[in-house]
């Protein structure tokens, strides 16, 4: 029996050894594999780190685009606050009517900021509409002949699917002259929409138009 | 190197929620188990049973080293009393060493079994976590979060199954070795109980 205690004795001694260097393996086996698992994902961050340091070069291209929208921004930096204040009130004007009229659902349409029926300036929205196809334009032939030379200052409503659906003249200089032409050239031209938070809307667009002869 | 391990076992510690502990302890429960186990499973000699019994029966004896050494030499001892019903002593004495050989195996058993089970648990804490994150809209909150649950909820899976499969298999070994200790002891039995000439005339 004594034998039998002495390795009872080892038994414990061995289970206690057992005890340590086994759980410590599981432990660190575990800790080794969650390192290996945390590597890639680190790698993969910087891969995508990477991904939006591509994403930068994009941008030119639209620089290339907007060579010449900056006219009519200059132009638009002239006059606009008639020209939102106008079509602002305008759009609230249209939406009032139906809060009076006590309809619910397009009461809530309303507050939850329902924009489907709201035209915009170019200022109010996210990105302002850019001209896809531009036609070209007739030049008059009487001011040809004379040689005369001016510019033409249009407000022009562009649907949602990018259309030209109003023409107005806001400015014109010569008067008299060019209204004509730039009127029905611009007809034909199509724009991408402008976006207001992520949706593409009306909008009331300024547009400059030059008449060189050049 | 090792502070950053320490570091990463607190964090998993911490992160793991309630499940963590008792995981822990089971697998220090656990090896200390398979450690017991793996001593009292100690043959002895490698020489068969026969030759060890006819050895020790011719007085060739050494310092027994091991369960089958330590059975034969009780065994030797209670045949020279030659009491009247010697298998039935036989029985009585050998029961120890049949216990020896399954002591812990259940509790290895049911810790190999619960590990996993333990930690789905955790694994349904944590998702239920990420749910309440869900309802609550505190997706991103530092504390737990979506983030937060989810990782609870696969660490604890992990640290289960970490614990159960060495465990399984350490396990499924012993559980053999003591079933041909078992048969060892059995046959021990047999020759001890077997008329006596045949030993001594070989």
């Amino acid at each position: 029996m004594q034998n039998a205690k002495g390795l009872h004795g080892r038994s414990v001694l061995s289970g206690l050894v057992f005890m340590v260097f086994g759980s410590a393996l599981v432990i660190g086996t575990l800790l080794m594999i969650n390192r290996l698992a945390e590597a890639p994902s680190r790698e993969a961050e910087q891969a995508s780190t990477s991904f939006a340091v591509e994403r930068a070069p994009e941008p030119p291209p639209q620089r290339v685009v907007r060579r010449e929208p900056p006219p009519p921004q200059r132009s638009r930096a002239e006059a606009p606050p008639m020209v939102s204040l106008d079509s602002s009130l305008s759009g609230i004007d249209f939406g009032i009517p139906g809060l009076d009229a006590g309809d619910l659902g397009s009461l809530q349409d309303q507050l939850l900021g329902d924009t489907a029926d709201v035209v915009m300036t170019d200022d109010s929205v996210d990105a302002p509409p850019r001209p896809v196809y531009q036609a070209p334009l007739d030049y008059p032939r009487t001011a040809r002949a004379q040689g005369v030379q001016g510019y033409v200052v249009l407000s022009l409503l562009i649907s949602a699917a990018g259309e030209i659906e109003r023409v107005q003249v806001l400015e014109a200089e010569p008067a008299g002259i060019f209204e004509e032409s730039a009127i029905q050239g611009v007809q034909a031209w199509r724009f991408e929409p402008a976006q207001y938070q992520g949706r593409s809307v009306k909008v009331w667009a300024r547009q400059r138009i030059r008449f060189d002869l050049s | 190197m090792l502070n950053g391990l320490i570091n990463d076992l607190a964090f998993y510690f911490d992160v793991g929620g309630y499940v963590m502990p008792p995981l822990f302890a089971s697998a220090f429960i656990l090896w200390f188990a398979i450690g017991f186990r793996f001593a009292e499973l100690r043959r002895g000699s490698v020489r068969s049973v026969r030759q060890l019994i006819s050895r020790h029966a011719k007085g060739q004896r050494h310092a027994p080293r091991g369960l089958i050494d330590t059975a034969v030499v009780l065994g030797l001892e209670i045949r020279r009393r030659e009491p009247p019903d010697l298998r039935r002593w036989l029985d009585d004495a050998f029961a120890d060493y049949e216990s020896a050989t399954k002591r812990f195996h259940t509790l290895i058993l049911s810790i190999v079994a619960v590990a996993p089970v333990l930690g789905l648990l955790g694994t349904v804490n944590g998702m239920i976590e990420t749910f309440d994150s869900l309802g609550d809209m505190s997706l991103f909150a530092q504390s737990g979060g979506i983030a937060g649950g989810i990782s609870q909820a696969l660490f604890t899976t992990q640290m289960g199954l970490a614990v159960a499969i060495p465990g399984l298999v350490v396990g499924g070994l012993l559980d053999r070795k003591a079933l041909r200790l078992r048969q060892e002891l059995a046959q021990v039995k047999d020759l001890l109980c077997a008329p006596q000439h045949d030993e001594t005339a070989s």
